[in-house]
């Protein structure tokens, strides 16, 4: 299925090379929602998200020859999404980390379980945990926060995140498995 | 065994662990209260991180960033190439034809037998009318190519391979009869 589904980009993307512009607008319609709901969550302006979000589509159309059809068409949307998000924030002076710099967090907590641990997902009703969830996000490192989201709300795989990032498949785990902990302390803070 | 960690409880829960690894933690969990607790809260977790809402996208979108992308700059096919590349030049040697008033290249071949002065005279008046009609016919040319790709790139996009061959074949016909005819008057002209 998922096979399917490339093939079917990598068509569009043929007749688009070919001034198709109709089928491009297909692949706009079809990826608009995911590459809003990451660069949404990442810059958490809504004018600013909508911009970035057309951004990435006008800069991927652009560079649309440079795109190697061995890949999947979203891996290379996203790596492109994150490279505007880490333009944004260089831009802002906000932390933003290179592809390759080690992050803090890395070499940080340990993700040992401590006796007693409070359970504070069972306290909340699934809309209010959501919305919990969606505060924590704001307050998580870059890192983290980024690999969270294509993880959780956008489904990709590991493999794909270490491709997007160029960071080893156990670095790219290890922040999943810290950005989930992190989450689950600053819900314990605020319950 | 001692207890999970919370890296290898997100490995159990993803299934990302290897087959004797994980039937150690069932056997584990099996004795261990704080770690099924730990698994569960994290399972809770997870489904509800895996539930977030989407984010509302502006319903026009894609119409936006259509609007902002102007129409790639996809490589002439060669047959087209060469068919443009022949048109302009039945065009621009029409357009010669016309203005030596129907004498055509005898009058430029005569033009030789005259006195080496006359000729460069004449080679220069015949220069400064060669150039102001290149480049009048210059830009005539590219007006006329942009529009036909225009047409051509909006037929690819209209109609089947099939309409599109038999459209092409039509136009090139009309062409070539149009060029006839046209020759014919002028040699016609030639002999009265």
């Amino acid at each position: 299925m998922s096979s399917m589904n490339e093939e079917q980009d990598k068509e569009l993307i043929r007749r688009t090379l070919q001034g198709e512009t109709k089928a491009f607008e297909i692949l706009v319609r079809k990826y608009q929602q995911s590459i809003m709901n990451y660069i949404g969550r990442m810059v958490r302006e809504r004018e600013t998200a909508i911009d970035f979000t057309q951004d990435v589509f006008v800069r991927a159309y652009s560079s649309l020859r440079s795109f190697d059809p061995t890949h999947k068409f979203t891996t290379w949307l996203f790596r492109i999404a994150s490279n505007l998000v880490i333009d944004h924030w260089r831009k802002k002076k906000i932390q933003a980390l290179s592809l390759s710099e080690p992050a803090d967090e890395d070499r940080g907590p340990a993700l040992d379980i401590p006796d007693n641990e409070p359970s504070v997902a069972r306290k909340f009703e699934l809309a209010e945990l959501r919305r919990r969830i969606e505060k924590a996000l704001e307050r998580l490192p870059t890192s983290q926060r980024e690999l969270f989201i294509w993880r959780h709300v956008n489904g990709l795989s590991y493999e794909e995140m270490a491709e997007i990032k160029s960071l080893p498949l156990g670095t790219v785990k290890n922040r999943v498995y810290q950005a989930k902990e992190t989450i689950r302390r600053l819900l314990e803070e605020s319950s | 065994m001692r207890c999970l960690n919370a890296a290898e409880i997100y490995a159990y829960l993803e299934n990302d662990l290897l087959p004797e690894r994980r039937a150690d933690i069932d056997e584990h969990l099996d004795l261990c209260a704080k770690c099924r607790q730990a698994i569960e809260e994290r399972r809770h977790l997870t489904e509800a991180a895996l539930s977030l809402p989407n984010l509302e996208v502006p319903h026009d979108l894609a119409r936006r960033v259509m609007a902002k992308i102007s129409s790639p700059a996809p490589s002439l096919p060669v047959w087209l190439t060469a068919f443009i590349v022949g048109l302009s030049s039945l065009g621009l040697l029409s357009f010669l034809l016309i203005l030596s008033g129907g004498k055509g290249a005898i009058t430029i071949l005569a033009g030789f037998n005259h006195a080496v002065l006359v000729y460069l005279k004449n080679s220069i008046v015949w220069l400064a009318k060669a150039m102001t009609l290149l480049t009048s016919a210059w830009k005539a040319i590219q007006t006329l190519a942009l529009a036909f790709f225009k047409g051509i790139s909006l037929l690819t996009t209209l109609t089947s391979p099939g309409v599109q061959a038999l459209i092409l074949t039509m136009t090139l016909a009309a062409l070539i009869s149009l060029y006839l005819a046209f020759k014919k008057i002028l040699l016609q002209g030639e002999k009265t």
